[in-house]
């Protein structure tokens, strides 16, 4: 390992430290604005430490982790969301408390480390760094999902989260071992020199198809999505958008890594296998989210059917597919967490309870203008509608499925995409909708900080709708 | 550069409409109107102007895909758009004692507007769909927040049906995009690298992409249920636009597109879509005299009426389009109209019934003067544009196909029952209960304008012609 490989390590480590850092400060010193600030200062100190290792792609670190421009791209979009969770969830927590007392530290430490496991798995090259970047995200994960432990949803969305992701992880794990068997490496590119030799044999078929099962699990692809409703509604509204966006991204973009590094797209029927799954994603996703009239589970099922849109890419191979994913999950994450910040800022108050029923969004244009907006255009965004990024990276999928020529799946997107007109149009019009008479609900003003980020997110929406190119050309395969 | 004021000036309008509603309530109507009519001012300099393309703007935007901010406006699109800027003026007049959420009201109808407009004038196929997408969302919003009883469902039924076709047309758009791509060797999304390329076995698929979308649009029968709901429904100004610009959008993208793009395809189709207009003409007219709620007759009529233009548009010669493009100004200016006055008898009778109206010509004589005048507009009284377009369509259709064209002249004797059948149930009969007033200045004064246009494309359709001639030249030249 040489001083260069530290150096072009230092978007995962800058954060990773920073937690660690946070933790031992906290023992001295008992101020959460402190470990915040620690914690958000080391992801901000990461972000600007992609642009200083930039210049050393393309380059493998110790066989574990490959630095290319996806890595950098991802690790970006990665550090940015995390930031973002870390200042809504500031202003979030800044009103309510825990366990009776206003001290959430624990909270920024397990931010920190679960981002690192993130950016880990996003850049892994070998089976280990896989596992090690998905146990890391996940442990932080329990930790955040079950942190408002006294409310019973909470503790149970964490719970649920941990034995699933006990099973999909184990999955996982056996899978890359019957790939280790059949290839005798642990590497991406030595499961590709494999690949290339032919005839698949039943354990890399069956290898590749657990692994896929293991990463479908936290992509929450229908039928591994069972576990998404339950814990995007258990969690505060700042840990959803956490593992609406940051969670999902890691582990779809490894995916691309897998398919397309790995060689595993030359395999016989899983390009079909994709398919089916994203058609099945898209189309029970927005069936499922039709009847909520729970905000937060209605997002949690729109998420389900987004990552069937972003898997359609995948499916359909080709250069396309790595920009179309890419643009995708950009445009996602940007969307999510506008969603649920917006879900975030209406609910801070003392009542406890946050505002997830449908009818605390009723007018609500007319009391609280800007996270209204910020909701319209995340929604319209959501429903793939013009000028905003939701149409663009809708149309990737559209050009990157036409490449593939998969007519099938991509007139299930159309019609999928039909369905869940439906449920965004009725929250968009509830949004507008006449004040009810009893209007008297308490609902108090955006906090400074997160009310600054819904407005960053609205201008980037919007921002990538009508100007993509910037975004385009950083996606586009070097 | 024209073109491009112009939407800017709508799109801006409408955000400064809508700001202005923290002055005085009644602000966001005169800032509304007065970027109207700047705008329409702007499109009668594009009539004047000469050129085959008018104001021709073009500006890289997604080089990646080929994909360019290119505008321009041609015979056939000018007249479109002054027919949209027109109507746009008569629902802000007509929307003008608003006072729910005022603001919001106007910058709806003017996004709506911009989104119309540019649909007319984009030359790229990937900024058409998005001008395509952006006059729906407001429209949404106008049926759904502004609408009677069933506006929710109305609007969202409006916008699953338009939005389900919408994407069958990106995915065809997309499609077409990368088939003529690698027949050129470059990816392109410009309307002119686009048309004369040489499709293969692919064109059929690609233009029934192209034509779900439209269909729904225009509306042809069977796609046109989600028409009677969101016209029913919307607020008077919604109906205006709806029936006035809206389907004529669909119209539009038949000559623009679907004919240039695919003419073997359509032309080897075009018996068949000749007969779904035909089907249109007939069904439409005889729903539209079964109807008793008089936003709802009206809404049939369109389809019926609508089905002359896709029984035109499929007639393959030049006469025939002439009267499509006729058809489509008389018919927004007559049925726009009927939606005026059908909105002056909801809001006087309070219900939308025919049986709660009868014997209001003693009451009100200037609004059963103007509804039997627009009334007789709808069936083609000969010296209104109506009559105009509607001959021309079939004298057209009659030399492409004369069973077809028969069956559809039938439209002509159905529509003769339906508007008389409204005339008399509404103003004739034993007169209800009502104590209501007659039209106001207001009223009376978009009513006389409208009037003056139908008169005016019935008696001088000329200047008409004369613009439409050049692209439609060029549009049979495409066929062979």
């Amino acid at each position: 390992m040489q001083a260069e490989d530290l150096l072009a390590l230092l978007p995962i480590t800058l954060p990773a430290f920073a937690a660690v850092v946070a933790l031992l400060l906290g023992s001295f010193v008992p101020s959460y604005r402190a470990m915040a600030a620690t914690v958000g200062g080391g992801l901000a100190a990461g972000l600007i430490a992609i642009v200083a290792v930039a210049p050393l792609a393309p380059r493998d670190i110790t066989g574990l982790i490959t630095l290319d421009a996806r890595s950098l791209f991802f690790w970006f979009l990665i550090l940015t969301a995390a930031l973002l969770v870390a200042i809504l969830a500031f202003s979030y927590f800044a009103e309510r408390t825990v366990r009776g007392q206003r001290h959430h530290r624990e909270f920024y430490v397990l931010l920190g480390l679960a981002t690192a496991g993130a950016m880990t798995l996003a850049a892994a090259s070998h089976f280990a760094a896989v596992f090690i970047g998905l146990e890391l995200l996940s442990l932080g994960l329990f930790g955040l999902l079950a942190y408002e432990a006294e409310h019973g949803r909470a503790l149970e969305a964490g719970v649920k989260y941990l034995v699933l992701a006990a099973v999909s992880s184990g999955l996982l794990l056996f899978g890359l071992a019957l790939l280790y068997a059949a290839t005798g490496s642990l590497t991406l590119e030595g499961l590709r020199t494999h690949m290339q030799a032919p005839g698949a044999g039943p354990y890399l078929l069956g290898g590749a198809a657990l692994v896929l099962v293991g990463i479908g699990f936290k992509m929450s692809l229908v039928p591994f999505h069972m576990w998404t409703p339950d814990v995007y509604e258990g969690a505060s509204a700042p840990v959803s958008a956490y593992i609406a966006t940051v969670s999902k991204t890691a582990a779809a973009a490894w995916l691309l890594r897998f398919l397309e590094s790995g060689g595993v797209w030359s395999l016989p029927s899983i390009p079909l296998v994709l398919a089916v799954l994203a058609a099945l994603s898209m189309l029970v996703g927005n069936l499922l989210a039709l009847a909520q009239e729970n905000v937060k589970r209605l997002l949690a099922y729109s998420s389900v059917s987004h990552f069937g849109y972003l898997l359609l890419p995948l499916a359909a191979g080709g250069p396309l597919a790595g920009e179309a994913v890419m643009f995708y999950a950009a445009a996602y994450a940007l969307t999510l967490l506008a969603a649920f910040g917006v879900v975030g800022v209406i609910s801070d108050g003392t009542a406890g309870e946050e505002a997830i029923h449908m009818t605390a969004y009723r007018g609500l244009f007319w009391r609280r203008p800007l996270p209204a907006a910020v909701l319209a255009v995340a929604l319209i965004s959501l429903a793939g509608i013009p000028v905003t990024a939701g149409f663009m990276a809708k149309f990737y999928v559209f050009a990157a499925g036409v490449r593939g020529a998969l007519w099938w799946p991509l007139m299930i997107l159309v019609a999928s995409s039909a369905i869940g007109l439906y449920f965004y149009l009725r929250l968009l019009a509830a949004l507008f909708a006449a004040l009810p008479a009893a209007a008297g609900v308490h609902a108090p003003r955006a906090v400074g900080a997160a009310a600054g980020v819904l407005v960053a997110l609205l201008v980037a929406i919007v921002f990538l709708g009508v100007l993509p190119t910037p975004l385009v050309e950083a996606v586009r395969a070097p | 550069m024209t073109l491009a004021v112009m939407l800017i000036v709508l799109l801006l309008g409408g955000v400064v409409a809508w700001w202005s509603e923290h002055g005085d309530k009644r602000w966001p109507r005169w800032v509304a109107l007065l970027t109207v009519l700047l705008s329409l001012l702007f499109g009668l300099t594009l009539w004047a102007s000469d050129g085959a393309w008018r104001s021709e703007l073009r500006l890289p935007w997604i080089p990646r895909f080929g994909i360019s901010l290119h505008l321009g406006a041609d015979g056939l699109s000018v007249p479109l758009i002054l027919l949209a800027l027109v109507l746009g003026a008569t629902a802000i007049a007509i929307a003008w004692p608003i006072r729910e959420r005022p603001g919001f009201f106007q910058f709806n109808l003017l996004w709506s507007l911009a989104g119309m407009v540019g649909v007319f004038c984009a030359l790229d196929l990937f900024l058409f769909f998005v001008f395509w997408e952006v006059m729906l969302v407001p429209m949404y919003f106008l049926i759904a927040l502004w609408g009677h009883e069933h506006r929710q469902r109305a609007g969202t039924k409006f916008f699953v049906f338009t939005q389900a076709s919408g994407l069958l047309l990106l995915t065809a758009i997309v499609a077409l995009a990368f088939v003529a791509g690698d027949v050129r060797g470059q990816l392109s999304f410009a309307y002119r690298d686009l048309t004369g390329t040489p499709l293969g076995p692919a064109a059929p698929w690609l233009a029934a992409g192209f034509l779900a979308a439209f269909l729904v649009k225009l509306p042809a029968v069977p796609l046109h249920t989600w028409l009677p709901d969101a016209h029913t429904q919307a607020p008077t100004a919604g109906s205006v636009l709806l029936a006035g610009v809206l389907l004529k959008t669909g119209a539009y993208g038949l000559l623009r597109f679907v004919l240039p793009l695919f003419p073997e395809t359509t032309l080897a189709w075009a018996p068949w879509f000749m007969g779904l207009g035909a089907l249109g003409i007939v069904y439409g007219a005889v729903l539209a005299f079964g109807q008793s709620d008089v936003k709802r007759l009206v809404a049939y009529t369109s389809v019926s009426h609508m089905g002359f233009v896709l029984l035109a548009v499929f007639a393959w010669n030049t006469v025939a389009w002439q009267g499509a493009v006729l058809q489509m100004l008389a018919h927004g200016l007559a049925t726009g109209a009927l939606f005026v006055i059908a909105g002056a008898l909801q809001e006087r009778v309070h219900s939308r019934e025919l049986d709660a109206m009868g014997g209001l010509i003693a009451k009100v004589p200037r609004l059963a003067a103007f509804g039997m005048f627009f009334a007789v507009a709808a069936f083609g009284l000969p010296g209104l544009g109506t009559f105009i377009g509607e001959f021309l369509s079939l004298l057209g259709a009659f030399r492409a196909n004369p069973v077809i064209t028969a069956v559809a002249a039938l439209g002509m004797v159905l529509s003769a029952v339906y508007a008389t059948a409204l005339i008399q149930r509404a103003f004739h009969g034993a007169p209800g209960p009502h104590v209501v007033r007659d039209l106001g200045r207001r009223e009376t004064g978009v009513l006389a304008l409208m009037a003056i246009g139908l008169l005016w494309l019935g008696l001088a359709p000329q200047p008409v012609f004369d613009l439409a001639a050049g692209p439609l030249q060029t549009l049979a030249g495409a066929g062979g």
